[in-house]
């Protein structure tokens, strides 16, 4: 009987597995920092994805205070540690992008935007998790364009 | 004497099927020997019997993990059976939350997807031009 349990237990586990396992950023995706009825959220996986070389697709955008963009911001640098990372700022635009470390052999990308809106205290953040067969950053680049 | 005694009434008690399954198995154990008194001879056989029907059928326990292991078997190949539904699903996905609403129009779905990754291109030139043109609007 045991096995009969623990053969459950895995495939519960299994179930729950998110294919952003491993990253600080997970807490966004879980919604745990912005509900989802404050954002619009886009969940693309198979066949569609394939001129982009990718397999999995999610965003998601929404308005965020200053305190909400910090923390995004130090998630993504958290994710960011130790990896090649390309960055672009302006006075009114952030953007941060990622190559993650790989899992189940696909690459694995995170992009962040931040955008100033017309209200002072207020952004719009985008974030992006991607993975799929995309070699780096550069690829990656010219597949978005 | 006190032994006979005992085992004569738990014999009639047996009977009456007031009998404990402890009791049960003291009766069994005795009629299991050979040297029986002459008026319990003829319960014998039955006991004997009975001893051994005891041992095939399931006691309560084994009855109660056979039950675990037959309900815990279905609920791991209802996961198995709902794990591979929603694998099945999740290989052509193609779902938006647009502020909590869900959408599974492929259309407006993959618009949004081109919107973000759009936004998300700017390399800084679009954005650059941008303000050029701004500046030397003034």
């Amino acid at each position: 009987m045991k096995k009969v349990i623990i053969m459950f237990l895995m495939l519960a586990a299994g179930l729950s597995a998110s294919a952003q396992t491993g990253l600080r950023i997970n807490e966004l995706f879980e919604g745990r920092i912005i509900p989802q009825e404050r954002m619009i959220e886009t969940r693309v996986r198979g066949k569609t994805l394939e001129k982009y070389r990718l397999t999995y697709y999610r965003s998601m955008r929404f308005n965020a205070n200053e305190a909400e963009a910090q923390r995004l911001r130090q998630l993504m640098d958290d994710d960011s540690r130790g990896r090649f990372v390309s960055i672009y700022e302006t006075n009114h635009v952030y953007t941060q992008k990622v190559q993650v470390a790989a899992r189940e052999g696909k690459n694995r990308f995170l992009c962040y935007q931040e955008q100033q809106t017309k209200k002072k205290d207020l952004r719009q953040v985008t974030v992006i998790y991607m993975e799929g067969t995309v070699a780096d950053l550069g690829q990656l680049e010219e597949l978005l364009k | 004497m006190n032994n006979l005694l005992r085992i004569r009434t738990l014999t009639e008690k047996f009977f009456d099927g007031d009998t404990t399954p402890k009791e049960e198995r003291e009766l069994y154990d005795f009629y299991r020997q050979d040297d029986i008194p002459k008026d319990l001879r003829s319960n014998r056989e039955l006991f004997r019997d009975l001893a051994v029907l005891t041992t095939l059928s399931p006691t309560a326990s084994q009855r109660r993990r056979r039950w675990w292991t037959a309900a815990a078997a279905v609920a791991a190949l209802l996961t198995a059976g709902a794990a591979t539904l929603y694998q099945y699903q999740r290989e052509d996905e193609c779902v938006a939350y647009i502020y909590g609403e869900r959408v599974t129009d492929r259309d407006v779905v993959l618009r949004e997807m081109q919107k973000t990754m759009t936004a998300m291109s700017a390399d800084g030139s679009d954005v650059v031009e941008e303000q050029l043109k701004a500046m030397f609007a003034n």
